[in-house]
């Protein structure tokens, strides 16, 4: 699947996906941090899940951040609900790489985030983060347990981070940043 | 139904730029109610270029396009609309392929159509799109512009509009020849054929129909013919050339032994309804005691009234007895199960670290290199730390 540059009237522009499980804080993070408003395709939940959240994304969140004149960095939320899973391999082609947002609060989710990392890892050979939010201030999970049941590398940020707040959603994005910057130092000495 | 959302809160740009750079191919509906009642228009995409689009999907833009510049014949044309029947092939297409219109024209026509249809889109104050992925344009005629060229000459369009608006100030303006000119007129071949269609009754959205040129191309030429006094914009408090005339010949009838005849205007086409008293034949004081009555009810719009009348539509709104059969706007999409990851049920704490060897041993966890997004080879260090600045300066 070829990687596409994405030209936005001259600029240039890159995109960061933000997933994970179902109601673990996507679209807020990515509210937070966009300078635009984000695509609202929330929609009320009839299924089995809305005794966890009343509306959820059924399309994709869309926010935006330009850096300078000539660079936009475009954040993509994937939709939370499992139907919805044909958007992913749409949203994450031509990203930079990833962030995977698991509620610390509920342990519960592990398995739905392991298995939205698997299904990213098998699409994509791009850097990510996991952010472990904790927004609801009750930590049940600790990073030692998420790097464990998702099989993490040393070298895989993981962050605490609270998105509501805007210094930590940055914090979020400059680990992954700061990740594709050592891939590519990385691939150069290499080279 | 892949991709929806309201153009309020996701601007037309951004939803282009994501279809074109995820190179998708399918039908970006876009829709929203007018004064006039709903509008729908579409832009077509094929591997993320935009093939096609149109701002009122209810007519077949493209080959009236076509038909408006006098490149299709009778015999062509009921050709195209046979096949296009038949088997639903688009208008356009149908022309292109029998051989009936240069291809370069079509390739040219589509090329303002699409151009023209964002211009319109973008100028929406309002609406909602859906993206409805894999449908195919059976009007595509081989069009592939990039997106955001196509975004950059909308933008540029609407950079001027409000320019144009100052001169020409919307589409219910009507037109008038004024009878003297200060000078000789110098007019290009483009500008006599829109000239060429202004007889003081159609409207701007007339001339758009008529001449299948697009509102702006059509509004761009008239500001230019508007500026240079060949065409004025009909002003219901500025005098009727014609109607002063009548009247001021009128006031010769006491002094002239025989009636005063005004001469007789050309024959009204088809359909319009017959000229009002006074125009015709009329004698001066007939003419004259006319141009008083409407005076007195300028509603009547006669004649010598200095007033105009509210014309039918010269181009009434008519039926597109040829238009394809639509796809369905919304279809449910074939949703992809290969990407459906393992998902089980709640699980506790306490069991979340013995779940780690199941985790590894899940076949979702092997990776596949072969066709997997990689990184762009465009994003490099420099671009990195740009963004890491922009990002640490939020």
């Amino acid at each position: 699947m070829a990687a596409r540059k994405t030209r936005r009237q001259g600029g240039q522009a890159v995109k960061i996906v933000v997933t994970g499980p179902f109601a673990a804080g996507k679209t807020t993070l990515i509210r937070t941090i966009s300078e635009i408003t984000v695509l609202s395709t929330e929609r009320g939940i009839t299924d089995d899940t809305r005794s966890r959240k009343a509306e959820t994304t059924v399309a994709m969140d869309f926010g935006r951040i330009s850096i300078d004149r000539d660079l936009v960095l475009y954040l993509f939320g994937t939709p939370g609900q499992e139907r919805f899973d044909f958007m992913w391999e749409i949203l994450g082609e031509g990203m930079l790489g990833y962030v995977l947002l698991v509620d610390a609060s509920r342990p519960e989710t592990l398995e739905e985030a392991a298995g939205i990392l698997a299904a990213f890892r098998r699409m994509a050979h791009v850097p990510f983060v996991v952010a472990l939010n904790t927004i609801d201030g009750e930590v049940r999970v600790d990073e030692r347990q998420v790097r464990s049941f998702l099989n993490l590398g040393p070298t895989t940020p993981v962050v605490a981070c609270d998105a509501t707040s805007k210094d930590s959603v940055k914090s979020v994005l400059l680990a992954l940043l700061y990740s594709v910057l050592d891939e590519i130092e990385t691939e150069a000495a290499n080279a | 139904m892949n991709l929806e959302g309201s153009l309020d809160a996701f601007g037309l740009p951004d939803v282009v730029t994501l279809l074109s750079t995820t190179a998708k191919t399918g039908a970006l509906g876009v829709r929203r109610v007018g004064t006039d009642g709903p509008v729908e228009g579409v832009l077509w995409f094929h591997d993320g270029s935009l093939s096609g689009a149109s701002s009122d999907r209810g007519r077949a833009s493209l080959v009236r396009r076509l038909v408006g510049s006098g490149a299709v014949d009778d015999a062509a044309l009921r050709a195209a609309v046979a096949r296009s029947v038949a088997d639903g092939t688009g208008l356009a297409r149908a022309l292109l392929e029998a051989g009936a219109v240069d291809p370069e024209l079509v390739a040219q026509a589509a090329a303002d159509q699409a151009i023209d249809a964002v211009f319109d889109v973008l100028r929406w104050p309002d609406g909602d799109f859906g993206f409805d992925q894999g449908a195919h344009d059976a009007d595509d005629v081989g069009l592939r512009l990039d997106p955001s060229g196509v975004l950059v000459e909308a933008a540029a369009r609407a950079s001027t509009w409000g320019q144009l608006e100052a001169l020409v100030p919307g589409p219910e303006s009507v037109l008038t020849l004024p009878v003297v000119l200060a000078d000789d007129p110098l007019l290009t071949r483009d500008e006599w054929a829109l000239l060429a269609l202004v007889d003081g009754r159609r409207r701007v959205r007339d001339l758009v129909e008529l001449t299948g040129c697009g509102q702006f191309a059509v509004t761009t030429t008239l500001a230019h013919l508007v500026q240079r006094g060949l065409v004025h914009i009909h002003d219901d408090a500025t005098p009727d050339h014609v109607g002063v005339v009548e009247r001021r010949l009128g006031l010769l009838a006491s002094v002239e032994s025989a009636p005063t005849t005004l001469p007789a205007a050309p024959a009204r086409p088809t359909g319009e309804p017959p000229a009002g008293p006074g125009s015709l034949g009329m004698s001066a004081a007939a003419a004259l005691a006319a141009a008083r009555a409407a005076q007195a009810h300028p509603q009547n719009g006669a004649p010598g009234s200095g007033r105009v009348a509210r014309q039918p539509d010269v181009v009434p709104a008519r039926p597109e007895p040829f238009q394809p059969e639509r796809r369905p706007e919304h279809p449910e999409p074939a949703y992809a199960s290969h990407m459906a990851p393992s998902r089980g049920g709640a699980m506790s704490a306490t069991v979340v670290e013995g779940a780690t060897a199941r985790t590894l041993s899940d076949p979702m966890m092997q990776t596949s290199p072969e066709g997997a997004i990689e990184r762009d080879a465009s994003v490099n260090r420099s671009l990195l730390l740009r963004l890491i600045a922009g990002v640490r300066g939020l």
